[in-house]
């Protein structure tokens, strides 16, 4: 299951077939379509939107508005890249015409506006940046949900191996078993070395 | 629309990249052409390598919910409005101008945020394994980072030397109980002023009588009394101090600073910053509500010297959360940070202009961490004797 280096590297040859025929029912206007696709894209776009204008809520309105373009014009869509292509490129312009209608511009919308016009790549980043965290959330979502009980009270609430046996009623042993197989579904190295020591830390802040 | 904004093989190359796995030449060659000598392309890909950060932009994706927004799209999907210009204009509309929006779940996300805006910029702490540079320690031994080190100060003038292992003390029948590296008041109602304090290089949580808990950085005390029986809650610090307030509506709880503002606190999360050699008193709020002299602090807010504004509330918790972080920090803010810290003199040698934009665990011996510093400037460092010499 180790990461494919190929030309479509996000997608092995399967996957883009499902990808593919998921944009074609969208095409066809079928609702429940475009509600899985809406749920896979809306997370990504708004923090891409959130990491150049930084104002959650507005992001999500801008991600709303890219996705609903895409709804409006299924019809010319046949292609998974084509479709986030289109929503990266109409929540990057939706976010810049927003840092330019914006009358207070704090340092970092300036520097934002700045980039618009000398660095147009450098947007580049933010979606490579949302895409490989992406890629990474899937691998962590990926884990079966009896497992990823288990390893979420283990290194998100950061319950010790007795707590999570004496809540769930399972006996210590079978903690430590879902436990590792749980984390087998991680492959990826940072995911599984620094899982618990980020999220410890974090654990104060970030409530459940 | 044939611009192609979404790079696959770069994704690719980024994800080895960021478990640690090496490229091959042709991967190598291939991200070498999309940096194509960006300064920030280049700042960027070492940003992907630092897991710290990564993981922190994980967490906030992975803690975001989605509420009620499939059920928005769902309307307009009903309603089908064609969309026009109008209606981007009356969604940006509904939104502008900016003003401070009442709080709400997400509070705690957009503080974490607001402070990764600058993430970008993060100089790269080098993940091998730091060989000890002969030059930069001269004679002397490394120095070691500060621990957990307290001195608490019962009411009757007894000073007791806080260190690792479990205890419990006994302050005229008040039962506290030391676990590693923090202290815990039991109920009572005698009343009575205890004081703990932190030397240079040591750091101590303490947990109230009324279950505010309080982390103290180095060179930093706090003086409370054993039992809150009064109308409020009050307390008087020193140096740099921590809180997550105790909820409770009926007794406000106060903060004193030598010199600097009262502070008013309504079950919050708050870092105050009142070092004397510090230019000004900071207060940064996390959570819940402040209230300092006559201004409100929301959170992701902090209070400077009569001004609010919005802060960077990861860099000032940093120290809490066992780092340092510098963000466009001068030499001097940086070397006082360090001096406190690892307990040593800072002597100037030159002028060095440079700026430092990093996060660094405070677990690092210094010399590990100067060649840290080292790495991503032009600023020169030596420790001799417990002194570090700047150039």
């Amino acid at each position: 299951m180790h990461f494919q280096h190929k030309s479509s590297a996000l997608l092995s040859t399967s996957q883009s077939h499902t990808e593919n025929e998921l944009i074609l029912r969208v095409a066809s206007g079928e609702e429940a379509a475009f509600r899985i696709l809406f749920h896979r894209y809306f997370r990504r776009l708004c923090f891409f939107a959130h990491s150049l204008i930084e104002n959650m809520e507005d992001a999500k309105d801008i991600a709303q508005e890219s996705l609903f373009q895409v709804w409006v014009r299924r019809e010319y869509f046949d292609d998974a890249e084509k479709v986030k292509s289109f929503l990266y490129i109409t929540t990057r312009n939706s976010s810049f015409n927003y840092i330019k209608a914006s009358k207070r511009r704090s340092d970092r919308h300036q520097e934002i506006a700045r980039l618009m016009e000398d660095d147009t790549d450098i947007i580049q980043t933010y979606i490579a940046r949302e895409e490989l965290l992406h890629k990474l959330l899937l691998e962590l979502e990926s884990v079966p949900p009896k497992y990823a009980g288990v390893l979420k009270m283990i290194f998100i609430q950061g319950l010790s191996h007795e707590k999570v046996a004496e809540s769930l009623s399972i006996p210590i042993a079978t903690v430590r078993k879902q436990k590792e197989r749980g984390l087998k579904f991680l492959q990826a190295a940072v995911l599984r070395k620094k899982l618990a020591f980020f999220l410890l830390l974090y654990e104060g802040i970030i409530k459940k | 629309m044939q611009e192609n904004v979404i790079q696959s093989e770069i994704i690719g190359i980024l994800y080895k990249l960021a478990n640690a796995e090496s490229l091959n030449s042709g991967e190598q060659r291939q991200l070498n052409d999309w940096i194509q000598d960006s300064e920030r392309k280049k700042a960027f890909v070492q940003s992907i390598m630092d897991e710290d950060m990564l993981l922190q932009e994980l967490i906030l994706r992975y803690n975001f919910e989605l509420g009620d927004e499939w059920q928005k799209m769902s309307k307009r999907m009903e309603n089908n409005q064609p969309a026009s210009a109008d209606q981007e204009k009356a969604v940006r509309a509904r939104h502008l101008p900016f003003y401070a929006r009442p709080f709400f779940r997400y509070a705690a996300v957009l503080l974490i945020t607001a402070g990764l805006g600058g993430y970008f910029w993060y100089s790269r702490v080098s993940k091998q394994p730091l060989t000890t540079n002969a030059a930069l320690v001269a004679q002397q031994q490394d120095i070691a980072p500060g621990s957990d080190k307290a001195t608490l100060i019962l009411s009757d003038g007894r000073r007791i030397e806080l260190k690792d292992g479990k205890e419990i003390l006994d302050d005229a029948g008040v039962r506290i109980t030391k676990g590693s590296g923090e202290l815990i008041y039991g109920k009572t109602d005698i009343v009575a002023l205890n004081t703990m304090t932190t030397p240079r290089g040591g750091q101590y949580k303490l947990v109230l009588p009324d279950g505010t808990r309080v982390w103290l950085n180095a060179a930093s005390s706090i003086t409370y009394p054993t039992a809150f029986t009064g109308a409020d809650r009050q307390v008087k610090i020193t140096g740099e101090v921590y809180f997550e307030v105790f909820k409770d509506k009926s007794k406000r709880f106060r903060v004193e600073t030598p010199n600097g503002p009262a502070i008013e606190v309504l079950g919050t999360h708050f870092n105050v910053n009142a070092y004397q050699d510090e230019p000004a008193v900071v207060a940064t709020l996390l959570e819940g509500s402040v209230k300092i002299d006559n201004s409100i602090l929301h959170p992701g807010e902090a209070y400077c010297n009569g001004s609010v504004a919005k802060a960077d509330v990861m860099q000032a918790i940093a120290w809490k959360e066992g780092k340092f972080s510098f963000q466009d920090a001068d030499i001097r803010t940086v070397m006082r940070q360090l001096s406190r810290w690892y307990d040593v003199e800072v002597e100037f040698h030159g002028r060095p202009k440079d700026r430092f934009f990093a996060i660094i665990k405070r677990s690092l011996s210094l010399s590990e961490l100067l060649q840290a510093l080292q790495a991503s400037g032009s600023v020169k460092f030596k420790i001799s004797d417990k002194k570090i010499i700047v150039e």
